[in-house]
């Protein structure tokens, strides 16, 4: 008996569930005394196996691309107190003042190899000098880390890219770095050119670390140890 | 239409996966499903989506078009030629190399149906969308889903037959 187009039609919708009872329940009746029916059901289904089977290990989207649509972080955190005077959180701002980027466009471009923010912020310590390029291209420098009154782990770092600059404050929310405020600002040259923040400086992320910081940055080694325990403590 | 919100940027980050191997199944290589997934996801990030989309259906159906817009546009196989996947990690040498042939030979096999065919019978025997999600994703009728997939399957078995 010859296949017909409805047959492959009747076997195709049964595989894949879309038969409704009566018509299913038919369908096996038949399977049940035509051996080349059934024989082509196995067929087709052994050819469905292959097909998940070969495309199985596939689904793994590049990391850019992830970063390309992780959320973009609203403004504003809070600040928990911590170790280290609130002076240095003005030196700190006032260092990242001098920096800055273009963070989300830019993050959506990168096309080439390389580390991304989020994992740049997850393992690398804060820097005095020096900078990590990312796989957009941007550079950037993590300056500080400390703790949000609300206790989440937050680092302040500084980005710069074709000469445009920003610094920001970026928390760990949920395993993932989310950017709570961000600033552009002209980059002056090296850290070391830094002045300290003053009493009156606007700028947002002073403003930031002012309001939501817990006091007190962390030191070079409790930093340390918190990224050895990937943030967790 | 607005910018992707947080919400539909996460729902869509779920369903990367599935799209990155849907992208495989329509293009054949690693390469230009990075390729495809890329323009994807950059044509979401531009257009956004409607409110009350789909995250899933909205954003395999904008992959499809784009895959569409490529077929159309220019020679494909010429623009992406075929590369090796040197991202594949975590199996031993053996199963990978088994797992590649495996897949450039059923990559193959598929290459050989029709378009239409393809993107179909991949969305429903790999994706697992039913056939009224496959409908909307391709903006055809449900009608044409079933006999999209019927050829398909038919024409892959013959494919497997010649290898």
């Amino acid at each position: 008996m010859t296949m017909t187009d409805n047959d492959y039609e009747l076997l195709s919708q049964y595989l894949d569930q879309e038969l409704d009872d009566l018509t299913a329940r038919h369908l096996e009746q038949r399977l049940s005394s035509e051996p080349k029916l059934q024989a082509t059901l196995n067929r087709l289904s052994n050819a469905d196996t292959r097909l998940k089977r070969a495309f199985s290990g596939t689904d793994k989207a590049p990391t850019h691309l992830k970063e390309m649509l992780r959320p973009t972080p609203s403004n504003v955190v809070a600040f928990p107190q911590r170790s280290r005077p609130a002076w240095q959180y003005a030196v700190a701002a006032s260092l990242v003042a001098a920096v800055g980027l273009i963070l989300t466009p830019k993050w959506q471009d990168s096309t080439q190899p390389g580390p991304s923010l989020a994992s740049v912020l997850e393992t690398t310590p804060s820097m005095a000098n020096g900078w990590k390029t990312l796989s957009d291209g941007r550079d950037i420098r993590p300056v500080l880390s400390f703790k949000e009154v609300d206790g989440a782990w937050c680092r302040e770092y500084l980005v710069s890219v074709e000469g445009a600059s920003e610094r920001g404050v970026a928390c760990r929310d949920e395993g993932y770095w989310k950017t709570r405020v961000i600033a552009p600002t002209d980059l002056p040259g090296d850290a070391a050119d830094y002045r300290p923040a003053g009493a009156g400086d606007a700028d947002e992320v002073a403003q930031y670390l002012r309001e939501r910081a817990d006091g007190i940055a962390l030191s070079a080694s409790a930093e340390e140890t918190l990224i050895s325990a990937s943030w967790k403590d | 239409m607005s910018a992707l919100n947080d919400s539909q940027r996460e729902a869509l980050m779920a369903e990367l996966g599935g799209l990155r191997r849907y992208c495989y199944s329509l293009t054949g290589s690693a390469a230009d499903a990075d390729d495809l997934l890329q323009t994807t996801v950059e044509k979401l990030l531009q257009k956004g989506m409607p409110e009350d989309a789909h995250p899933a259906k909205w954003s395999y159906r904008v992959c499809k078009n784009v895959w569409i817009d490529e077929l159309r546009s220019r020679d494909v196989r010429q623009r992406y030629p075929l590369v090796a996947d040197e991202n594949d990690e975590s199996h031993s040498t053996e199963d990978v190399a088994d797992g590649e042939r495996e897949l450039e030979a059923v990559s193959a096999a598929l290459e050989q149906l029709p378009d239409e065919q393809r993107m179909t019978l991949t969305l429903v025997a790999v994706e697992g969308k039913t056939y009224a999600e496959a409908a909307e994703i391709l903006e055809v009728p449900v009608g044409t889903v079933m006999s999209r997939i019927a050829r398909a399957r038919k024409n892959l078995m013959k494919q497997y037959g010649s290898q």
